[in-house]
């Protein structure tokens, strides 16, 4: 992953814990949220679905997939099963 | 002339106060008591300010990441997410006469850190507070603080060694500023943890008692030698030691005294204290 791409994903996620109103337009309508962060659209099933595994191992940082998790609501066991798991 | 009177060190886990009954009753109460101690151990040093050595989250050091920065703000109200770690929003003045000789003189001693007006003080920096040098219900920090910011989430971190050094230079500005001030430190943070990585929950105790020994026999050189990819394997925030190895420097690499060490909330959480 390119480190602008990478960015404007973890730009997100941090948002996500700092702006409350972006986590609820975030659940809305995720697409039109990370269209407006200028996050590449093939990146876009990969927040949706929490694929926490992937998104670690593309170097998205551990701190901030935790804010992700969160507005998905993605408990904390359920949360080290993912980024365990290779097929998230 | 400023002395240096305390020097403290402490977890800052989010989960003591957020999520505090997911510990039993005994392993809370010690947690609070460890905090009750040093909280006591700092009254009886009776200082005027407290120098704050805390790290952020990715949060606040975002955009640019600084790997030290001071805070040169007047004032500052918070954590964001008080409400989420169970705490007051409180409010916090800093000494800014300190803050600027620190900052100025750090610089002529060839420590360029980054500074900031505009700060977010994170649970790093705030639990303890809470726990230390609040009036608990009023949102009031006692003391006036200065605030050191590290980066200790963020590669390329920069080596315990530099942190170490940046704590002499401290400890001499300190000494030199002209006011009769009694000055505290306190380090946050640590020891092994692994925050939203694959180990989460996971605690490295073998690697915290080695840490442990090292600070409180003094040895300085076994504990600079750690380098950041060694601390990393432990967990993805176990470089928040580079906090007590700043206030190590500031008390000069003597040993500390542990008053406590258990593995709780998720993080490997020990408290400490040095004589000046």
């Amino acid at each position: 992953m390119k480190a602008t791409d990478k960015f404007k994903i973890e730009a997100l996620l941090r948002d996500f814990h700092l702006k409350p109103e972006v986590r609820e337009r975030f659940l809305k309508d995720p697409d039109s949220v990370m269209r407006e962060y200028g996050i590449d659209p093939r990146y876009w099933p990969l927040l949706k679905e929490g694929r926490l595994h992937t998104l670690y191992k593309m170097g998205v940082h551990q701190l901030l997939l935790y804010h992700l998790a969160h507005v998905l609501g993605i408990k904390r066991d359920e949360y080290v099963r993912r980024i365990n798991s290779p097929e998230f | 002339m400023a002395k240096l009177v305390i020097g403290l060190a402490a977890s800052h886990a989010p989960g003591i106060t957020a999520r505090a009954e997911e510990e039993p009753q005994e392993v809370r109460g010690r947690v609070y008591r460890n905090y009750d101690r040093l909280r006591a151990l700092l009254e009886e040093a009776r200082p005027d300010v407290l120098l704050v050595v805390a790290n952020d989250h990715v949060t606040y050091m975002f955009e640019i990441i600084p790997q030290f920065l001071v805070v040169t703000a007047d004032a500052y109200e918070g954590p964001p997410d008080h409400q989420w770690l169970r705490i007051p929003k409180y409010r916090v003045k800093f000494h800014t006469d300190l803050t600027s000789f620190i900052l100025a003189g750090l610089l002529e001693r060839g420590f360029d850190v980054a500074f900031s007006a505009n700060p977010l003080l994170d649970h790093a920096t705030m639990n303890p507070l809470h726990f230390l040098a609040s009036d608990r219900e009023g949102g009031v920090i006692k003391y006036p603080i200065v605030s050191l910011l590290t980066n200790a989430f963020v590669k390329p971190l920069p080596p315990l060694r530099r942190g170490y050094q940046l704590g002499l230079a401290l400890r001499e500005l300190v000494e030199q500023f002209p006011e009769d001030l009694r000055v505290a430190a306190l380090a946050t943070g640590g020891l092994s943890h692994d925050p939203g990585g694959p180990r989460w929950g996971y605690v490295d105790e073998e690697f915290d008692r080695r840490f442990l020994g090292m600070l409180t026999r003094g040895d300085v050189e076994s504990a600079l030698k750690l380098t950041p990819e060694e601390v990393l394997s432990t967990g993805g925030g176990s470089y928040e030691i580079l906090n007590w190895v700043v206030v190590w420097g500031i008390m000069r690499g003597k040993p500390a005294t542990l008053l406590d060490y258990v593995p709780s909330y998720n993080i490997g959480s020990a408290w400490a204290y040095w004589t000046p």
